[in-house]
């Protein structure tokens, strides 16, 4: 391992200097605290980022390798993983304009990069590919085509099926997405919209357990009145495993700006249904919690209803909060209760210059004494906090 | 009151793009052109625009002069050739002292190009697009200047209200 980080430093000093890119390092730490039950779980994740880019009128090229190593102590185990050597992004970027054609500009991004679909429910994360976007006017499309199975498995999100999560090779899941998008900007009274199809379809040679899945998405924001503004995304998905299931996700949200407290306020509420008789809901290709406490608390399993209020003192502190309810998905059909709890959350960002930054988070999660299993305690809560220092 | 403090700093702010303008344009006009329509200016004309942008020459200097003012400060290890093309990082290494900024953290400690530049991008000076190492052209340069010079004297004024409140 040390052999292979000094190699990589080596040769990426070599070719910054070479061929005179930009380089640095990013030294992140990230520590929280969870008490949820009997439990308590404290965990430190330290990760040293050596990153280089060149960018042009026409490119940008761009790479960054990363170390990871975690400390997890709990009530009665101390474990601290050997950590990870990792490729966070490796990719090079074409920025053409065209003056009289079909199109105004075509940016064409290959190799590794963050990517996600237009709404982030159906997947958000780093994969290998290639993606295309033009745009025309006020009218952008775009495609890309992504292959999962270069990710490493301890830190790949897709964990889609049983055998993904049971699989225990280095390398995650193999699934291939594609997808395709249009985004009307303003195409009427400053009304946005969007319209996207994703297929997902799964390469890996699990037994009686391959699960391909498609979605298509509509989405529309703009405003009402000037300082009132408003989100509606819906997901529409078809599964196709051992039997074909479908789910929908619907995202609303009413955002109020009041520039004189320099906040925003929102309120809104996720749902999504089966379209059949299902204990589950809409399944991501990367699944997004909705809780800061409860990573296990999804728009699979859950309904939302969600007050925020966002705050931007200054360009370099900011601090959000919210209050968000969960319901039970089948809105307490049979034995279950309906209500499962609320959660407040609080986040505070505070980047004082271009050399480090700070995140503190923290959140307290009041479950319904009926969604408490038993000796369970109704309260949960987390703190964490995240420090970055750019060299 | 308040209000009043605003009105201030707005017609300072205001005034300094003019003052930079009316000055650059008592000087040799053919010369400013010749900068603002450069794909890649050089080091001369970079050291004439932030010199006198700044207010650190007199009225009369030629362009030669502010080089060699430039060159007074002792500032390079390494003197770059005078009609050699100015990088961004360099660029913004040079406007930084010249015009006294205070920076970040880094930048204060180490005073070189790489935490300038990466500084002034921080704060929307440099525009997000600008690779460090690219060639810079004279309209960009123009107007990092002008807004370096708009950061400082936000800063200054900041820092005088402090001291008239203590």
């Amino acid at each position: 391992m040390k052999k292979l980080l000094i190699s990589f430093f080596v040769s990426l000093c070599f070719f910054s200097l070479a061929f005179s890119f930009d380089f640095g390092l990013n030294i992140q730490n990230y520590t929280s605290f969870l008490k949820q039950d009997e439990s308590q779980t404290f965990v430190q994740s330290n990760t040293a980022s050596l990153w280089a880019s060149q960018r042009a009128e026409t490119y940008e090229a761009a790479g960054s390798g990363s170390y990871t190593f975690n400390y997890v102590k709990t009530v009665d185990t101390n474990l601290i993983d050997r950590g990870i050597f990792d490729l966070d992004y490796l990719y090079y970027t074409r920025f053409l304009s065209f003056e009289d054609q079909v199109v105004d500009t075509l940016d064409v991004q290959v190799g590794r990069f963050f990517t996600n679909n237009v709404n982030t429910y159906v997947f958000n994360s780093k994969l290998d590919g290639l993606k295309a976007e033009a745009s025309l006017n006020n009218l952008s499309f775009g495609a890309q085509i992504l292959y999962t199975g270069l990710l490493l498995n301890k830190t790949s999100p897709i964990k889609m099926s049983v055998g993904d999560s049971e699989n225990t090779d280095n390398f995650g899941s193999k699934r291939i997405i594609y997808s395709a998008y249009a985004l009307f900007d303003e195409f009427v009274s400053r009304q946005n919209a969007h319209f996207e199809f994703v297929g997902q379809n799964d390469l890996n040679a699990y037994e009686d357990d391959s699960l391909d899945s498609y979605y298509l998405s509509l989405g529309l924001n703009g405003s009402i009145i000037p300082s009132l503004g408003y989100n509606l995304d819906s997901v529409y998905e078809l599964v196709n495993s051992d039997q074909v299931e479908q789910y929908v996700l619907i995202d609303g949200k009413l955002q109020l700006a009041v520039p004189s407290v320099k906040g925003q306020f929102s309120a809104g509420g996720v749902f999504s249904f089966a379209l059949q008789d299902s204990d589950f809901g809409f399944q991501a290709i990367t699944e997004k919690p909705l809780s800061f406490v409860d990573s296990s608390i999804m728009a699979r399993n859950v309904q939302s209803l969600l007050l925020a209020a966002n705050f931007n003192f200054t360009s370099f502190f900011s601090l959000s909060t919210k209050l968000q309810s969960y319901i039970d998905k089948k809105l307490g059909s049979g034995d279950e209760a309906a209500y499962k709890g609320t959660e407040l959350g609080l986040i505070c960002n505070l980047i004082p210059t271009s050399d480090f930054s700070v995140s503190i988070s923290g959140g307290v999660l009041f479950l319904d004494k009926n969604a408490v299993v038993e000796e369970g305690s109704a309260t949960a809560f987390k703190v964490s906090l995240a420090a970055s220092i750019f060299i | 009151m308040k209000s009043c403090v605003l009105k201030k700093k707005l017609i300072v702010l205001l005034c300094i793009p003019l003052m930079f303008l009316g000055y650059i344009y008592t000087q040799d006009a053919s010369y400013f052109s010749d900068i603002i329509e450069s794909d890649a200016i050089s080091w001369e004309q970079a050291s004439f625009l932030i010199l006198a942008g700044g207010d650190f020459l007199p009225e009369d200097i030629k362009p030669r002069d502010a080089w060699d003012e430039l060159l007074s400060t002792y500032w390079f290890s390494n003197v770059p050739e005078r009609e050699s093309r100015i990088t961004v990082a360099e660029f913004c290494g040079i406007a930084t002292k010249t015009l006294d900024y205070k920076g970040g953290l880094f930048y204060s400690l180490f005073k070189n190009n790489r935490y300038a530049f990466r500084d002034l991008r921080f704060k929307a000076i440099v525009p997000a697009h600008l690779d460090p190492q690219a060639k810079l052209k004279g309209l960009d340069a123009l107007s990092i200047t002008e807004r370096l010079m708009e950061e400082v004297e936000k800063v200054a004024l900041k820092n005088k209200e402090m001291e008239v409140s203590e």
